[in-house]
């Protein structure tokens, strides 16, 4: 049981599970960080920008702008960064006519910065690649400068541009970084969850192993419920109620078997038996006299036991004719106690009989005396000597109700469960030779064919009480 | 040889008791499963057929209650009940054999010598003691090849003997033995019989194996 609980399937629920949660929380990463990296990024892009802008404002406050083009004086000495060099900045300046006015001294005679395109934007951004190869990011301004000779104002653009291999290496770092992130966090996910749900679905996996080890020579055992989780229980009580229908089912098709086998197979073998001898000893009287005479009434016992059965198999399949009539049940019911009167007597029961006046009935008359015949039979026959004997009857809006109250010897509630098993008889032994346990059988197979119900209880002071109800209109 | 016949079918007892007889043996009937049980604890059966569904005790619980209390004869369980865990139920609760119905008679009585034979440890179907052979398939005796004409009583004593041959048997033994409860034996019916096995296949010889041990009983000795 502990080596099936191991073995978990690649499609068990365990695996399963724990599929889903790490394929939910990798998207999750995946899609947090993607958006978490946009933000991060555009805010430092935005803080670029910012600076880079601010620079580019702050340049033109210094700026003088004269016949020759703007000076820039932030100090006595010229800015280093637009010299030219490692780390160099450019700017490049236009007049409104597109004409250069000025350009850092970093930037080549040949060399070009992108000038403003969008003339409705205060700033313009872009990201470009810088005149000595490097990646870069620039803004471009549109201003108003004032002529230091003629103090007369006028419109330029400018331009600046910087590396931003700082802020890319920043950006890279935040992508490894929330990838390595992401992944650790999903590995660590996938252990927590697989043993999570191996501790949490161990009880599924012993109760698997519990109904994997259920098999047609173990429908005794039963699964422990107590011992579930509270949700499991359900499953293993109805688990426990299926192996043990199955279990008396099994159990009443080998009683069937067995007690066919004996009711068919005994007289045979008394034939056999009784035949072989007479072959044997032909002269001897013992092996002969009598032979024809058992053999007829061997051959009756089988041929009743034959015609049983198959009445019983048709009815069962519903292939019996039911030809309705309109009859009084309490005429059919005295003729069949006239019959048995006899029998009445010599046991010495005690009868009574409260059946109304008129018990009118419209159903197969041939079916219903089977029944009732069988029934009365039973009951008159397996009553103790000398007890009381009660048949009673009522009528209602549906139904009629029949019921026979008799005190068999030593019948047991468990022995209710089987009265109506066919072959099943109280003396497993099956000493007599008058019934074969087939007669309740067919009278329930009878009665449901006319959509009827029959029931037995047992009462205080050992009464069986047999109730018949059938449909007052079949 | 004397066998316990455990039958509730009145048909099948009364058939199976006639074949038995006519086959050799003594035989006692009964048809309840608890009288099976005394009458087996104070008999030594050579055999017992025993069916399985018995009324009062049924034959599966008689057969265990002997092996219980180590009652050895071997048994052939007869029974309709043909599947076979039935027949492993019953081998297994201590049966010799099973036979289901229906059967023929002479699988029966075939099964029931070979159960005597293994109850004396032999084997061979045939007794051989010197140049007499007892043929115990076919119930007949033969001496230099020539067969010998033996009644039932006298067949019955020489293969009861000879199955014990260098065992003295007493009296009483041979009578529990040879017959049954219904049989109406006379005080000298064992030593009548004996002369009479003397005079037909030994006649005229001192060497007679068939000896009288005098206040012991009776014995064949093996052939030298």
């Amino acid at each position: 049981m502990m080596d099936q609980a191991a073995k978990r399937p690649k499609n068990g629920l365990g695996n399963r599970v724990t599929r889903i949660v790490v394929l939910a929380l990798g998207v999750l990463i995946l899609l947090g960080g993607f958006f978490v990296h946009a933000a991060i990024k555009e805010l430092l892009v935005s803080q670029f920008d910012q600076a880079l802008l601010t620079k580019a404002q702050t340049l033109t406050r210094f700026a003088e702008a004269g016949r020759s083009g703007i000076n820039l004086h932030f100090t006595e000495e010229p800015l280093p960064e637009f010299q030219g060099g490692d780390d160099s900045e450019y700017y490049q300046v236009w007049f409104k006519d597109g004409s250069v006015l000025a350009r850092s001294p970093s930037l080549e005679l040949d060399q070009e910065l992108p000038r403003r395109s969008q003339p409705n934007k205060h700033a313009e951004f872009r990201s470009l690649e810088l005149p000595d190869g490097r990646a870069g990011r620039a803004v471009s301004l549109r201003l108003s400068a004032q002529d230091g000779v003629d103090n007369e104002g006028f419109i330029v653009d400018l331009t600046l541009a910087r590396s931003s291999e700082g802020l890319n290496q920043i950006l890279r770092k935040l992508v490894w970084g929330f990838l390595a992130g992401g992944l650790s966090l999903l590995i660590l996910t996938l252990l927590v969850v697989r043993r999570a749900t191996r501790s949490a679905l161990r009880p599924v996996d012993l109760l698997a192993a519990e109904v994997a080890g259920i098999d047609a020579e173990s429908l005794e055992s039963r699964i422990s419920v107590d011992s579930l989780p509270v949700d499991l229980q359900p499953i293993a009580s109805q688990i426990n109620g299926l192996v043990k229908r199955l279990g008396a089912t099994f159990a009443r098709e080998r009683r069937f078997a067995s007690n066919a086998a004996h009711e068919l197979l005994t007289p045979v073998s008394e034939l056999r038996i009784a035949s072989d001898n007479a072959l044997d000893w032909p002269d001897d009287p013992r092996a002969t006299s009598g032979l024809a005479k058992e053999a007829c009434e061997l051959a009756e016992q089988m041929e009743h036991v034959v015609r049983s059965l198959l009445a019983l198999s048709r009815a069962e399949a519903h292939l019996t004719p039911v030809n309705s009539e309109h009859f009084d049940l309490g005429n059919l019911l005295k003729e069949l106690l006239d019959s048995f009167q006899a029998e009445i007597s010599s046991r010495n029961l005690r009868f009574t009989c409260e059946l109304p006046k008129e018990f009118p009935l419209n159903s197969d008359r041939v079916i219903v005396r089977s029944i009732l015949s069988n029934l009365l039979l039973n009951a008159i026959e397996y009553s103790a000597d000398a007890t009381p004997l009660k048949l009673s009857g009522r009528i209602d809006s549906e139904m009629i109700e029949l019921t026979i109250e008799n005190r068999p010897d030593e019948v047991t509630r468990e022995d209710l469960e089987h009265f109506c098993e066919a072959f099943w008889r109280k003396d497993s032994a099956r000493s007599s030779r008058e019934h074969t346990g087939l007669g309740l059988a067919l009278s329930l197979a009878f009665v449901r064919l006319l959509k009827g119900e029959l029931n037995f209880e047992i009462e205080e002071e050992a009464i069986v009480v047999t109730t018949l109800r059938l449909p007052k209109n079949h | 040889m004397r066998v316990l016949l455990v039958e509730d079918s009145p048909r099948l007892l009364r058939d199976l008791t006639f074949a038995l007889e006519k086959r050799g043996f003594a035989v006692d009937a009964c048809s309840d499963g608890t009288d099976a049980l005394w009458m087996a604890r104070d008999v030594p059966y050579d055999v017992i057929l025993l069916d399985i569904m018995l009324p009062g005790t049924d034959g599966l619980s008689v057969l265990r209650a002997l092996r219980q209390k180590d009652i050895q004869i071997p048994v052939l369980m007869l029974t309709a009940k043909g599947e076979v865990e039935d027949r492993v139920t019953g081998l297994e609760a201590g049966a010799d054999d099973y036979l289901t119905k229906p059967f023929a008679v002479s699988e029966l009585l075939a099964r029931v010598d070979a159960l005597v034979r293994r109850g004396y440890r032999d084997k061979n179907p045939i007794i051989a003691l010197g140049d007499l052979e007892i043929h115990t398939g076919e119930r007949t005796v033969s001496r230099g090849g020539v067969e010998q004409s033996l009644t039932p009583r006298e067949y019955r004593l020489l293969e009861f003997l000879a199955r014990r041959r260098g065992k003295t048997s007493s009296k009483s033994e041979i009578e529990t033995h040879l017959y049954d409860d219904e049989s109406y034996v006379l005080s000298n019916t064992v030593e009548s019989t004996v002369s009479a096995l003397r005079r037909k296949l030994w006649s005229g010889e001192s060497d007679c194996p068939l000896r009288t041990q005098r206040g012991h009983g009776y014995l064949i000795v093996n052939p030298e």
